[in-house]
């Protein structure tokens, strides 16, 4: 007796493909939609997790594109402005929404109402990418802003392949022009008005929407763009929603992962590449997670950019360490600004 | 109520010896086992030539049948297990020779780095030779084929015999590493293992029973960050000295390995046939890097 299922290969089934491999051989990873070729150039963005496979790729080959570089300054004060963490300087982004906004201010779509706002500690920030640095004056917000987004023109016109790593659907936003921040007002910069600021939670349908613009309009000014969508395996730092956090967190993921599936049922050139489930997974039973239980660990991020390498990589790859990372702890390099949610909650 | 009669079982074998009959009277309902160690066999027959026979059954090491003088007419109903090795955690520990004679007073017994004999061989001393612990030089030297490489051996190896220990790995390897030493599995291995000799000779056992002490953990080798990585384990270059607590460093390792080298001439100094091709890659590297 045949069943639709007779026939199919090992990775269709629970049994022959997870239950019977050992955690860390585990590779969810069927086929990839395209290679990356040794001259192709990619760009990285979105959440944290996004960070641990932007500093990969350098030690894999030359495949990193950073736009903003930040040349003109000392290495140390490079590494404290954040440049080279993403392939433009804007910090992590979370939401697809920010995304799409940031898309938009590039190309003159938009122009938001505020444009600095006082530092937690003085000075000034960017309201949109308030951790990466703090500046003196006011004006020089605005003048390095204008140059970052020429920076991220560049990128996106020039890039091969963007990694984009979604990472959350919570939000806080302008309730006078809609602007979206990556952190509230008043964590890292700001201060938070309840008559001139408000949280969102977007539903899988919105995150689709915003992610299927920026697409759109990407792949219009750059017609080779190729984009390898990721879900971020790391939880909410925090909610705003009255429950709990940890209900929170699944519903992000999986409105995140619903999206994502859109975006590849959508277009032959993204892709999809399951970095969360090889973290989140139950085969992974926690293994991949710091001690906190959310932070992913240097075993984690081993496992995704083993596999990362083996299917998307063109060819023998070298890597050019001496010794990827000495311990299994959280990674302090990584910059996670939701984690200043938690820091300045009192 | 009285205590169940339990069969009574004695595993004749190596150094895993205690570990797997510690761990079958773990986790077995109606058996319980004594170990007696390869070396004592003859001692034993020659106090008593009916010693094994006064057990209901008997596991042996495999290969020791093979061995001149094996008393295959004084034991009782037997079965063969072979023995567990396994350098998939530590690619780069190995026995060294001097002379004929394996160098068993190492920092860690009889266990050795082989590129830090590589190193002295090359003559470059201990602080140039820790710089080649690294990503690069384990990928080349194939390190990092080891594990999987191994665990096909190890099914085969005990296949033969008609134990299905393909199973083992993912339990016992999940986040960890199941190897103190590339001959010496650790308890919670050892009592997978044991569970599948008493299938195999249809004999009921409990899934989940106390873990009991484990004989083998007085030496372990670290399993490098590096290889780590690569299976899934938290790894560290922390080297504990046989039967203590405290632990040396690479570096300090390496001062140590390279004194213990030192008393010999380095041309005497020899791994097994086996992984010859390995240590003389190591050297090319090395050469190749200076």
């Amino acid at each position: 007796m045949t069943t639709p299922y007779s026939g199919l290969l090992d990775h269709h089934f629970w049994r022959r493909s997870i239950a019977s491999v050992e955690a860390h051989r585990i590779d969810p990873v069927v086929r990839t939609r395209f290679q990356i070729a040794p001259t192709d150039r990619i760009a990285t963005a979105g959440s944290c997790f996004a960070q641990h496979i932007a500093r990969r790729l350098q030690k894999i080959g030359d495949y990193y594109l950073v736009a903003e570089d930040g040349a003109h300054l000392p290495e140390a004060e490079r590494a404290a402005g954040q440049y080279g963490l993403f392939s433009a300087r804007y910090g992590n982004i979370y939401t697809a929404a920010q995304l799409w906004q940031l898309w938009r201010e590039a190309y003159g779509e938009w122009t938001p109402e505020e444009n600095a706002w006082p530092g937690r500690d003085g000075g000034w920030v960017d309201p949109f990418r308030p951790a990466v640095e703090t500046f003196a004056e006011r004006e020089a917000v605005i003048a390095d802003r204008v140059a970052h987004l020429a920076a991220v023109r560049g990128m996106l016109e020039s890039c091969d392949i963007l990694v984009f790593t979604l990472g959350l659907t919570e939000a806080w936003r302008s309730l006078d022009d809609g602007a979206v921040y990556p952190l509230a007002p008043g964590v890292a910069g700001g201060a938070y008005d309840p008559a001139r600021h408000g949280s969102v939670n977007y539903t899988a349908a919105e995150v689709e929407e915003d992610l299927g613009r920026f697409l759109a309009a990407a792949k219009q000014r750059n017609p080779g763009l190729r984009v390898i969508l990721t879900v971020s395996p790391v939880p909410l730092a925090a909610t705003f929603e009255d429950r709990s956090v940890l209900v929170s967190t699944t519903y992000s993921k999986a409105a995140l992962r619903v999206a994502a599936e859109a975006m590849i049922r959508r277009h032959d050139w993204v892709d999809y590449f399951p970095s969360y489930e090889i973290i989140t997974g139950s085969p992974a039973g926690g293994l991949y997670y710091g001690p906190d239980d959310r932070e992913v660990n240097s075993l984690g991020v081993a496992h995704v950019m083993r596999l990362f390498e083996r299917h998307y990589i063109d060819g023998d790859v070298v890597s050019t360490s001496a010794g990827i990372t000495a311990d299994a702890t959280t990674d302090d390099a990584v910059i996670c600004d939701e984690a200043l949610i938690e820091r300045w909650r009192g | 109520m009285s205590r169940r009669v339990r069969e009574r079982w004695i595993l004749l074998s190596n150094c895993q010896t205690l570990s797997l009959a510690r761990g079958i009277t773990a986790v077995a309902e109606t058996v319980e086992c004594d170990a007696c160690d390869a070396w004592q066999m003859a001692e034993r027959l020659a106090e008593d030539p009916d010693y094994f026979l006064r057990y209901d059954f008997m596991l042996v090491l495999a290969n020791l049948r093979d061995f001149p003088g094996f008393p295959a007419d004084r034991l009782p109903p037997h079965a063969d297990v072979p023995c567990f090795s396994f350098t998939g955690y530590h690619p780069d520990c190995c026995y060294i020779t001097a002379e004929g004679e394996r160098i068993t007073d190492g920092l860690i017994g009889p266990y050795h780095s082989m590129i830090a004999l590589a190193g002295y061989k090359e003559q470059i001393g201990p602080a140039a030779t820790a710089r080649f612990f690294n990503d690069r030089i384990f990928e080349q030297a194939g390190y990092y084929r080891q594990w999987l490489a191994q665990r096909d051996q190890m099914i085969e190896r005990f296949g033969k015999f008609g134990y299905d220990i393909s199973g083992i790995f993912r339990k016992a390897g999940r986040g960890r590493s199941f190897m103190h030493t590339i001959d010496h599995p650790d308890i919670v291995l050892m009592t997978e293992l044991a569970k599948i000799v008493l299938r195999r000779l249809d004999r009921p056992y409990r899934e989940e029973a106390p873990m009991p002490v484990d004989a083998l953990a007085s030496m372990s080798w670290p399993v490098y960050p590096e290889v780590g990585e690569q299976l899934g384990v938290a790894g560290d270059y922390r080297f504990r000295p046989t039967d203590q607590y405290i632990s040396l460093d690479l570096n300090e390792y390496l001062d140590e390995a390279f004194a213990s080298f030192g008393r010999w001439d380095r041309s005497l100094l020899r791994v097994s046939w086996q992984v010859q091709p390995r240590l003389q890659h190591l050297r090319q590297l090395i050469r190749g890097a200076l």
